[in-house]
């Protein structure tokens, strides 16, 4: 634990790093300090609720706490966790932060030497619940005698213990959050004083208690932090349905709480009347946290798990609020959704009467405010003069106004339920938008200044961002310097790859790591060209199911019973007929090339003109295949269909080789088979499957290509990593090659066999359509194709191969035994397959890390072992064999 | 010819030895026969210091010396067998000497390097991250293309 104040002098930065503990950066800014310092002291607020805060500097150590919850840390360095009787019996959900406690239990000195203990706002808070029955003490003490666990890291003139069996007693079943809000961020810091008295620095830590701690018989109920997954698993992920990414992983053994958090900036509503501030609803103006926590699991990923607090997407009524001195600021907590509510600081007790009243935040779109709704109008009566800034000078930072020069008014209000409000206007003590978005951004989160920013964002899943969103810009360190982004101007747009600094135990991957960035022109697929069909030589119709099948029938089932007469022959063959009369219904099926079952919907694929028959050959006849419930067919006026599988990106596990050494990634296409990417390419990057197939011949190529952030979605952008061909368009066997034949021997009494083919095989063929889910080898396609070889279309097959007319395709092919891809996954994936790594103990000392061939420079930079190659000591006045084993040391290995 | 007698219990590959405080230094120390300067044997009184120091100096020669082994001879002197510490020896020169490091500390690692020393089991994770969505039906949605010859009118 150090201050690190060389990085920024009002920062308190603190690292802690063991074998056994976490890895900790951690910092804040005095400014955020101050934000949250000036906070609420002397006597809790009413019971019902708490509020938190602390004040480093002037109000002494306080944290927080209600009348019926204590949490305190007392001269005798005690942690006092309690829970009234009183609220306990009632049942009445209660929250708990920890505070320092003098024996007062208020108005802590400044030169208290015990250290002060806060919870960050975003800490949760836990709760009681509904069976708590037993009887629950007054106050209760745990003291030092009792406690057996000494938190890791933790170096104070006062420790702080913590025990959780210790707090057993008293806190039982709410213990896991507790657990977890120490988590968090249970913060220990001790002022340090200069010779006037004022604070300088703080000396200070953080706790971490492990969630493994929490044991899984101290769960608790319905919506608490215990999660059965969590402890029977050991881990707990969210994947992602649409791009198959672990999004967030949960890992008992490790944690630590990331900064990246978002939240967004709201304000309350107004109504459109300018009569009264009746109107006003109540929304105040609060800042909604979400905190994510990083995680590196046991792989040395880095993960972010979202914590179940703090998410607030809705207005809310405010509650605890306390009043408090002038040019305080105030963080208030917002019941209902367990936020903070800031941004206020009226000293209106003396008027505030009852909770009905409200105090909020009036914004004007006539001053460019923040507010992007027009409704939002300032009322008339809002600069009264009867309410002067001086009669009001204690509540005149109550509101904000955002004007276009880039400064904020502030401007106070409040108003009762009764007839009685009050208001002043104190546009005199202006500051700059600029230091409140600072403020807000040296929290380090995402953070919005319009409400019309969907507050549910996905942060990983953008890639733009809109003009109202900001996150604070840090250093290396996680400082902030106070400046922000905003926009698309927010680097690390997914969260993939945020600055992550991660420190991996006994592993690689703290320093950052280049992506392959790509370079030079995009080169893009031509998916939106289109192949059309502009001849007359050759037609595609998509037909359905039911229409094949009537096809069929037309062609054969009329000819299969003794019904059919010679109208009939007439009509349909009438065209098709020989010199001498006799019938040649083959001629007739030489104009279907072929009919083919594609595994996919293609009328929305492709660009198609509505018909009512199929003419064939001069198109002076027509096929009359439709059905009473399908009468029209549709004509595929595109040679292809462009289908895009939609994109994913393939994450890097280790941020360093070992994401593209012995890592295998496989790309599996439907119908086209798997291909191997090469991890250097593909890894780190968004990549997109898009497939091109012919509808001729029923041929499919399957692209894959990268992406850059600004082109996902974008169909074919940059580079093609793999392009595989395939067959997904299978040949329904027609039969007809005998069909010819079949009618000209016999015009009615042969034709019987090719019909009975042709509709066994739809039949089948249907039915396995029907069927493809059940995946049983005796039904479906694989029963169909059986079916058909039993019906002896492989010699029909070959002989009509043989045939090979000129020009047009075989019509005859089979279907082969492609429908066998039927049964394979249809969603086109990426497979990753990671090595696992072991490093040897000691490593940095023993074996040292590869370092940067680049690195030439003088010796004195390093320290410990280093390996050198091809080491030139000229200049080295030793003698030849010194210099030699010099040299030959240096290369083999020594310890500067 | 003056030697300077320590015990350093750090490892031969360290540049900068931790010498500790001096065991005894002596001005009375010969050298023993012929001998090279990176292995000389010096003879010296046989002394206690002698046999519990394993590192001497020797700043006639500002160099500095491992005792390889001790052998006692008649008369009260013993005979020091050492080996030239040319890490040490030339510490200076080296801490100041320009050369290619490749390999360091973690501070100044380059992930993107391969590292040939890290040990790879032979399990693996395996991951699958599908593509979100799926052309092809998996629940029965299919098409049939009839193609034929001509055909438009």
């Amino acid at each position: 634990m150090s201050i690190d104040s060389s990085i920024y002098p009002s920062v308190y930065h603190m690292t802690h790093k063991t074998e056994t503990d976490l890895s900790i950066e951690w910092s804040y800014p005095i400014g955020y300090l101050n934000y949250l310092g000036n906070l609420p002291y002397g006597e809790p607020w009413d019971g019902s609720n708490s509020y938190i805060g602390f004040d480093p500097t002037l109000k002494g150590n306080y944290v927080g706490a209600t009348k019926h919850t204590r949490i305190s840390l007392d001269p005798e360095d005690q942690i006092n966790i309690a829970v009234s009787e009183t609220l306990y019996k009632k049942q009445i959900n209660y929250r708990m932060g920890i505070y320092e406690s003098t024996s007062s239990m208020q108005n802590s000195p400044i030169a208290s030497p015990y250290p002060v203990v806060w919870t960050n706002i975003i800490s949760p808070w836990f709760e009681s619940y509904a069976e708590n029955t037993q009887t629950m003490p007054s106050y209760s003490v745990i003291s030092k005698s009792n406690i057996n666990t000494q938190l890791p890291g933790v170096s104070l003139s006062s420790n702080i213990y913590y025990t959780p069996s210790a707090i057993e007693p008293i806190t039982k079943i709410n213990k896991d959050a507790i657990l977890l809000s120490l988590m968090i961020n249970l913060l220990t810091y001790t002022p340090v004083y200069d010779s006037d008295g004022n604070i300088t620095s703080f000396n200070s830590n953080i706790i971490w208690i492990p969630y493994k701690d929490i044991k899984p018989e101290d769960k608790t109920p319905a919506g608490s932090l215990y999660d059965e997954e969590l402890w029977t698993k050991g881990f707990k992920d969210t994947i992602d349905e649409q791009t198959g990414r672990i999004t967030k992983r949960v890992l008992i053994s490790t944690c630590r709480v990331s900064r990246v958090w978002y939240g967004n900036l709201k304000h309350n509503e107004i109504s459109s009347s300018t009569s009264s501030f009746d109107n006003i609803t109540k929304r105040l103006n609060y800042f909604n946290f979400q905190i994510l926590a990083e995680y590196y699991d046991d792989d040395r990923k880095a993960v972010v798990y979202e914590f179940p607090n703090g998410i607030v997407f809705d207005s809310g009524n405010v509650s605890n609020r306390y009043p408090d001195t002038p040019w305080t600021r105030l963080m208030y907590f917002n019941e209902k959704y367990n936020t903070v509510v800031t941004g206020y600081n009226p000293n209106i007790e003396g008027y505030y009467n009852s909770s009905t009243d409200e105090i909020g935040i009036v914004c004007d779109n006539s001053t460019n405010n923040l507010e992007t709704s027009n409704t939002v109008i300032i009322p008339s009566n809002a600069f009264s003069s009867e309410n002067t800034s001086e009669k009001f000078s204690n509540v005149y930072r109550t509101r904000y106004f955002f004007n276009t020069d880039g400064t904020i008014s502030a401007y106070g209000y409040f108003v009762s339920s009764g007839r009685r409000y009050y208001q002043c206007e104190c546009v005199t003590k202006c500051f700059p938008l600029k230091d409140l978005i600072a403020t807000v951004a040296s929290f380090g989160l995402f953070f919005y200044d319009s409400e019309s920013i969907p507050t549910t964002l996905d942060l990983s899943d953008k890639t733009t961002y809109d003009t109202h969103l900001y996150r604070g810009n840090f250093d290396d360190n996680g400082v902030s310097d106070g400046t922000w982004w905003q926009g698309d101007d927010i680097p690390d747009k997914k969260l993939d790859e945020v600055d992550y600094k991660p420190v991996v135990p006994g592993g690689g991957g703290d320093e950052d790591v280049e992506d392959n960035t790509e370079s030079g022109d995009k080169i893009p697929n031509q998916f939106g060209r289109t192949v059309g069909v502009t001849s007359n030589f050759i037609t595609n119709y998509l037909m359905t199911e039911g229409q094949i099948s009537k096809l069929g029938e037309v062609l054969w089932t009329s000819w299969a019973d003794d019904t059919v007469t010679m109208d009939m022959v007439d009509n349909f063959y009438g065209k098709f007929h020989d010199a001498t009369g006799s019938w040649n219904v083959s001629d007739a099926l030489q104009f279907i090339v072929s009919c083919r079952l594609f595994p996919c919907s293609l009328a929305t694929l492709v660009n198609t003109t509505q018909v009512t028959s199929i003419p064939i050959g001069t198109g002076a006849f027509s096929l009359q295949c439709g059905t009473s419930s399908e009468p029209n067919f549709f004509i595929a006026n595109e040679a292809t269909a462009i289908l895009n599988c939609g994109d994913v990106y393939v994450p890097r596990a280790f941020n360093d080789y070992r994401d593209f050494e012995n890592t295998k990634i496989t790309a599996y296409l439907p119908f086209c088979g798997s291909v191997e990417l090469n991890p250097q390419d593909v890894v780190g990057k968004w990549l997109g499957c898009t497939y091109a197939i012919d509808l001729f011949d029923g041929s499919c190529k399957a692209f894959i290509y990268t992406l850059s952030g600004n082109d996902v979605g974008y169909e074919g952008a940059y580079y093609n990593v793999a392009i595989k061909q395939g067959q997904c368009g299978f040949l329904i066997p027609l039969s007809a090659t005998q069909a010819g034949q079949v009618v000209s021997r016999q015009k009615v009494d042969s034709y019987t066999d090719g019909a009975l083919l042709f509709n066994a095989g739809m039949s089948v063929i249907g039915a396995a359509l029907e069927s493809t889910s059940g995946g049983s080898p005796d039904t479906g396609i694989m029963k169909a194709i059986s079916t058909i070889g039993n019906y002896g279309f492989q010699s029909d097959i070959l002989s009509a191969q043989r045939s090979g007319r000129p020009g047009i395709a075989a019509p005859y092919l089979s279907g082969g035994s492609g429908f066998t891809d039927f049964h394979q996954p249809a969603s086109a994936y990426i497979q990753i397959r990671r090595s696992y790594y072991q490093e040897p103990i000691e490593y940095e000392h023993s074996a040292g890390y590869p370092v940067n061939a680049q690195r030439y420079g003088n010796l004195s930079q390093f320290s410990g072992f280093i390996t050198c190659s091809n080491v030139d000591i000229s200049g080295f006045t030793c003698h030849e064999d010194e210099r030699a084993e010099i040299k030959a040391l240096l290369e083999s290995g020594v310890y500067l | 010819m003056r030697i300077e007698f320590y015990n350093v219990n750090d490892d031969n590959r360290v540049v900068s030895k931790n010498l500790g405080n001096i065991i005894h230094a002596i001005d009375n120390a010969q050298i023993y026969n012929a001998t090279s300067i990176m292995s000389p044997d010096f003879l010296v009184d046989y002394a206690p210091y002698v046999v519990n120091s394993n590192y001497v100096h020797v700043p006639l020669w500002n160099r500095y010396y491992y005792v390889k082994d001790v052998t006692a001879s008649p008369g009260g002197r013993a005979v020091m067998h050492c080996r030239e510490d040319v890490l040490m020896s030339n510490a200076d020169a080296i801490r100041s000497l320009d050369a290619y490091v490749t390999r360091g500390q973690r501070s100044h690692r380059d992930g993107n390097l391969i590292d040939s020393k890290q040990l790879v089991k032979v399990i693996r994770d395996c991951n699958t991250i599908k593509f979100p969505t799926s052309p092809f039906s998996e629940q029965g949605n299919f098409a049939f293309v009839l193609t034929v010859v001509g055909g438009k009118r």
